[in-house]
């Protein structure tokens, strides 16, 4: 197994500016209030290490967070199911001010910054564990951006966009490309796919278990899956807690420890080849938050530390907490077995 | 249907025969049934497996695989007669204590058994990274290689036989420089051009403790590598230059640690429109906690035996060229004023 970070120079507001985040996250829960149907909701046990017990910990536009006393995973339970939330990505103004507003200003940094390393990512590993891979499929893209440049992906013969929750104009992606918007559980034959990649789905699953297990299913044995989302054991969450500005529905459904994710994967027959927390906005995150609402108590130390040890002090925390699985932001690529 | 088990012979029961014993001993594919080594008192400590203290009754045992363990002076010997009863070979590097060994050896190869040589570090996790970096050909061609790999040396250092010319064929540069040349013909195929400088610096024996070397090769690749037994601080460094950016493998997992954390850094060049990070691009650093280096070469031989396929990877061809250029480094610091 093997880790890494980023040794990087950019901020949070190159790829979400204050200003439009705030505008969409009241905007996403005016939407959660109208969209989603309480009478509807499913229960659910730890998506990460499967187990009931849970502990209350706080509400996010009225839905309820738990954790995990295993293993620290943070969801919401009872939640929306994925029909229903796929309808909250059709329809909300949340999602429709983040294409039309917020992904296509931050479009240039978001290319440069966010995909474009993934994309390095998912040939560099590729070569090295499944260099005979032909076949590519994303699930649940959620840029046109994004899409694009998967398309462009040339180490892979075939690929297929599979539920993307944004409007793809298909003449814009590369012809070898594919667009799917069947079920998970009806498309793609078994054993038919060499890699996948799902940025952030995880995080806004309502069923976990049956997307992985249909995403092992359609993988060949050896298969690669590529995923991002945000942890809950990443600094920023563990000291903001309930004040943590990302963490909310849907587009937080499930927020994995590090351990949960790992189990996530391993329960469902996969093996772990890296897992990494390569964040770059912890730290940032605090200060932040701190700053806007002055009523948010830190612990002593991190207020010292923050206050006083300047933006050198502040990107080597960064860096500690990278290499030491302690960010926000996860990274993990997995071979089924 | 599952897959047969080959036998195996170690013959010499020094440090690589141990980390042999022990790779044998954790496959489910290997069995060992015998370990030979000229010095009694090795052979008393050892158990579980038939003891001798010649190679000849080892292959006398006819194992599958034999595993040659020896010092240089004594590896093509036994090479060779392995492979004339039909044994697979698999050797350490230096493979011989000079071109002539390694001829010898080839000489003796056969269609019907595999031989491969021990350069594991094309199997440490920071190289097969950094290679499939290069071969995904994101960052374009290789431009130029920069090696620094060496070692302080230690109380045991003066009477170890790789410092005593007659049984070794050379210092620091065929010893353990050997694996950082293997890795830039990894990385660029050969290097035709070479030139060496090469000292006693301070240890005090008669082969060399320092060698400079500089290559280049057909295609117009440039290599510089430093190899050292006067490096107090154990060090292994390779940077690789190519056209969009470059990488570094930094640190060796090893038994002792003493090379540090194995990591690889990457990053692409940024010219345009960065004014503040001109020649200060973003890095990615990546850590390895598991070295596998060991099992995964062998398993590699496996593969080949099971499918009888040549081998490819630390083949003969690669220890005859990586001696050829040890071998041009030699005559061409020979050559020079104040060379070892
Ligand atoms: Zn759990």
């Amino acid at each position: 197994m093997k880790s890494v970070f980023l040794v990087d120079h950019y901020n949070e507001a190159d790829v979400k500016p204050a200003e439009m985040l705030n505008a969409y996250v009241q905007l996403a829960e005016k939407n959660v209030n109208d969209l989603f149907l309480r009478d509807t909701f499913v229960n659910c046990d730890c998506p990460g290490c499967g187990a009931s017990d849970r502990a209350e910990t706080f509400r996010r536009f009225n839905l309820d967070y738990v954790s995990c006393p295993r293993c620290h995973t943070l969801w919401v339970s009872p939640r929306p199911d994925d029909e229903s939330i796929k309808r909250y990505y059709a329809n909300s103004d949340a999602e429709i001010y983040w294409r039309e507003k917020l992904s296509r200003e931050t479009a240039l940094a978001r290319v440069e910054r966010i995909v474009l390393p993934r994309v390095d990512w998912i040939i560099d590993s590729t070569q090295q564990y499944l260099p005979d891979a032909d076949h590519f499929v994303d699930i649940g893209t959620h840029h046109d951006v994004y899409a694009r440049c998967l398309s462009e992906i040339g180490r892979f013969s075939r690929k297929t966009l599979l539920n993307p929750i944004c409007e793809i104009n298909p003449g814009a992606l590369a012809h070898s490309t594919n667009i799917v918007n069947e079920h998970i559980s009806k498309a793609m034959p078994d054993n038919s796919v060499d890699a996948i990649s799902m940025f952030e789905v995880l995080d806004r699953t309502s069923n976990i278990d049956g997307a992985m297990s249909h995403a092992r299913r359609m993988l060949r044995p050896g298969g690669l899956i590529f995923i991002t989302g945000i942890l809950s054991t990443g600094f920023d969450i563990m000291t903001l807690w309930d004040q943590a500005q990302n963490i909310f529905p849907p587009d937080r459904l499930n927020v994995f420890s590090v351990e949960g994710l790992t189990m996530l994967m391993e329960r469902h027959g996969f093996n772990v080849l890296e897992f990494s927390t390569p964040g770059m906005f912890d730290t940032e995150a605090v200060i932040h938050a701190v700053e806007t609402n002055p009523k948010i108590q830190v612990p002593r130390f991190v207020s010292y530390m923050l206050e006083n040890r300047g933006p050198e002090g502040r990107q080597r925390f960064q860096e500690f907490l990278q290499m030491n699985l302690l960010s926000s932001f996860g990274r993990v690529l997995a071979q089924r077995q | 249907m599952s897959k047969p088990v080959f036998t195996c012979g170690i013959a010499g029961y020094g440090y690589m025969g141990e980390i042999r014993k022990q790779v044998i001993e954790k496959s489910d594919r290997l069995e060992l049934i015998g370990i030979s080594d000229i010095n009694a008192n090795t052979r008393q400590e050892l158990s579980g497996c038939a003891v001798l203290s010649t190679t000849d009754a080892l292959l006398d045992k006819s194992p599958d695989i034999m595993f040659v363990c020896t010092p240089n002076a004594l590896s093509p010997k036994i090479c060779v007669e392995a492979m004339r009863r039909g044994i697979h070979v698999f050797c350490e590097k230096p493979p011989g204590r000079n071109l002539d060994d390694i001829q010898t050896i080839i000489a003796a190869e056969r269609h019907s058994v595999k031989l491969m040589f021990g350069f594991n570090h094309r199997f440490h996790p920071a190289v097969i990274k950094a290679k499939a970096i290069v071969d995904a050909g994101r960052m374009g061609a290789v431009l130029n290689l920069r090696g620094l790999y060496g070692k302080s040396g230690g109380i045991s250092f003066h009477n170890s036989w790789r410092n005593d010319e007659s049984i070794s064929g050379g210092g620091i540069l065929l010893d353990q420089g050997i694996h950082m040349l293997d890795l830039f013909c990894y990385f660029c195929g050969n290097f035709e051009d070479v030139k060496c400088f090469s000292s006693r610096a301070y240890w005090d024996f008669n082969v060399e403790d320092n060698a400079y070397v500089i290559m280049r090769n057909s295609t117009g690749q440039n290599a510089i590598f430093h190899s050292s037994a006067t490096l107090w601080k154990h060090t292994f460094r390779l940077e690789i230059t190519l056209e969009h950016g470059y990488i570094v493998v930094e640190g060796l997992l090893s038994k002792s640690g003493s090379y540090g954390r194995e990591r690889l850094v990457t990053a692409k060049r940024q010219f345009e429109d960065e004014a503040a990070a001109v020649g200060n691009p973003s890095e990615e650093v990546t850590y390895f906690d598991q070295d596998l280096s060991w099992e995964l070469e062998v398993n590699e031989l496996i593969r080949c035996i099971d499918e009888d396929t040549p081998v490819t990877i630390s083949s003969s061809h690669d220890a005859r060229r990586v001696m050829e250029i040890i071998s041009k480094a030699y005559l061409d610091a020979s050559n020079n004023p104040g060379a070892a």
